[in-house]
């Protein structure tokens, strides 16, 4: 069995472990490639100056509000089109089929599409407003206030369907025996919804969130096609300021130390939603 | 007809009124944008607005494919990247499947978690080192490089996907694989491997899709001749003339192959995405 898995795993140690043993040494040098040939040592004042950077806790600040706004979103409005999409008739089905296009498109092109969307001289959305007759629309990605509201739309527009996808399968779990015996208890349709739906889907729900908060504090490529992290610094997530330590001003050493803390909060999310699904599914 | 029957027609109605309405909704953007990539510049900027092209023209698509456009060497780039990043994939990512579903592995779990893990890695962790070893190696820009940092999230797909459904596999069978004399290798490749068709051309297509979906290792570590679709899409925008047709044009292109994999089914989708959650 061995031997099937080490190609695998060789793979996994050059690709993975190598590199990120490297970011972890270079996070401990000072190194900005326009200045410097060679890194120097610099033991842990990256560190230091990650914790009194403001634009540091501004991004974390930035990335938490924009994972909790667009998850719940997703996982409320998830479940509400898996409730009306969860039918066997006639016609459901490919409609449910057509809802998972904009999950399987490139985040990147989900920006690109909805830049033209929103654009100020021709987008769609502003052509509605206006047929609509409301006369002066959101600026919306170049209003610093709006801006990072207008990105999660566009995140809740795009995986909204992976969390109907989980709910749905959660559904077909649920024994109609279940169904039937609340129909004789006469209960109505919300305290079904109440005592038998939601607490069945408790499990899935926590899952697909799990799975939603972990790529949702990653977001990098919504932002790169939106808003460059701006107007400002109103979208500059935990991801784009890594890029942009790193890849803009070549400072690698500080953008290594970035990079490696944020991977050690998606780490610590990962096990800390584990631990909260296992406990849910025990339940 | 009874008041009964009456409400329950409604009722229905109302049900697919619903689903109707919350389905163009999701899929507005992508209709006016497909619409958009037939409608000239003037058109575009037209007031009152249409939402279908009056003049419907493939001046956008042609100009992309005009002689000293470089869009072709891009889509042609986003194909050997992916291809590469498939091939690498489901190579190795197979055989570890296999070797993590057996039962017969010590430490299979430990070795399951670590490589599972890869899906959950920020790229941009892995991006900055990647760019300093190619850089030194001086392979930045080649679509090898590309390709093969695609083949880490593709291979993490691959493992996901295809332990799962080695799991499924009855255990009989490969039991009485082994009493007749037969190898592990043999096993995995004469009767583990044609059992699993199906589920290979699925993981195949997600593989595809991941590494022709992905931007960020490809916009650092590509180079004008090498660049994919969705980095040349996104160079579009910073250019000083900017041509929104074109750039319509493009973005549906460039999302046809993940349109086309709507349509491979629901069930392989969620295997794909999160297997474990469904049996």
């Amino acid at each position: 069995m061995w031997p099937l898995l080490a190609p695998a795993g060789g793979f996994s140690v050059v690709f993975v472990a190598l590199p990120l043993i490297g970011l972890f040494v270079l996070s401990l040098c000072n190194w900005t490639l326009t200045r410097a040939r060679s890194p120097s040592f610099a033991g842990v004042s990256n560190y230091a100056r990650m914790l009194s950077d403001e634009a540091f806790w501004g991004s974390l600040g930035t990335t938490v509000l924009f994972t909790l706004e667009s998850v719940l979103l997703q996982l409320a409005l998830g479940l509400a089109v898996a409730l009306l999409f969860n039918r066997s008739w006639r016609g459901i089905g490919l409609i449910r089929t057509l809802f998972l296009a904009p999950m399987m498109i490139a985040p990147l092109f989900a920006g690109m599409i909805w830049r033209l969307v929103m654009s100020e001289e021709f987008g769609f959305l502003k052509q509605v407003l206006l047929a609509v007759g409301i006369e002066n629309p959101p600026l919306w990605l170049n209003d610093p206030t709006f801006a990072l509201h207008a990105v999660i739309m566009v995140s809740v527009w795009q995986w909204t369907a992976f969390v109907v996808l989980f709910m749905l399968a959660g559904l077909q779990t649920i024994p109609p025996e279940l169904y039937e015996a609340a129909d004789l208890d006469g209960c109505g349709a919300l305290r079904r919804f109440r005592y038998i739906t939601l607490p069945m889907l408790m499990p899935f729900l926590v899952s697909v969130g799990m799975f939603r908060c972990i790529d949702g504090f990653k977001t990098f490529d919504l932002i790169y096609a939106m808003t460059a992290g701006g107007p400002g610094e109103s979208t500059q997530t935990i991801s784009y300021f890594v890029y942009q330590q790193g890849l803009n001003y070549f400072d690698l050493g500080y953008s290594s130390t970035l990079a490696l803390t944020m991977l050690a909060m998606v780490v610590a999310m990962t096990w800390g939603l584990l631990a909260a699904g296992r406990r849910a599914s025990t339940r | 007809m009874t008041a009964r029957h009456g409400i329950r027609i409604l009722s229905a109605v109302a049900v697919y009124a619903a689903a109707i309405g919350v389905l163009v909704l999701f899929l507005a953007p992508l209709i006016w944008v497909a619409a958009m990539s037939f409608k000239t510049r003037l058109e575009i900027f037209a007031w009152p607005p249409t939402f279908f092209p009056a003049e419907p023209t493939l001046q956008n698509y042609a100009n992309l494919f005009a002689p000293r456009s470089r869009f072709p060497a891009t889509v042609a780039n986003s194909f050997v990247a992916a291809l590469i990043a498939t091939a690498v994939a489901l190579g190795l990512g197979v055989a570890a499947a296999y070797a993590l579903a057996s039962h017969r592995l010590r430490h299979a779990r430990a070795a399951s978690f670590w490589m599972l893990t890869f899906r959950m890695l920020p790229p941009v962790a892995l991006v900055l080192p990647f760019y300093f070893v190619f850089r030194q190696a001086g392979l930045l820009g080649s679509l090898w490089a590309i390709g093969l940092t695609h083949a880490v999230f593709s291979i993490a797909i691959v493992i996901w996907m295809m332990k799962a459904y080695f799991e499924t596999l009855p255990r009989e069978i490969e039991e009485a694989a082994r009493v007749d004399g037969a190898t592990t290798w043999q096993i995995f490749t004469r009767i583990a491997l044609p059992l699993s068709r199906a589920a290979l051309a699925a993981t195949a297509i997600f593989s595809f899709l991941t590494s022709w979906n992905e931007f960020l290792f490809s916009v650092i570590l590509s180079r004008a001749q090498t660049q994919t679709v969705p980095v040349a899409v996104a160079s579009f925008v910073g250019e000083v003339y900017v041509s929104w047709g074109e750039l319509a044009a493009a973005t549906m292109l460039g999302l046809l192959p993940a349109l086309a994999l709507v349509f491979v089914g629901q069930r392989y989708l969620l295997i794909g995405i999160a297997p474990g959650a469904v049996k």
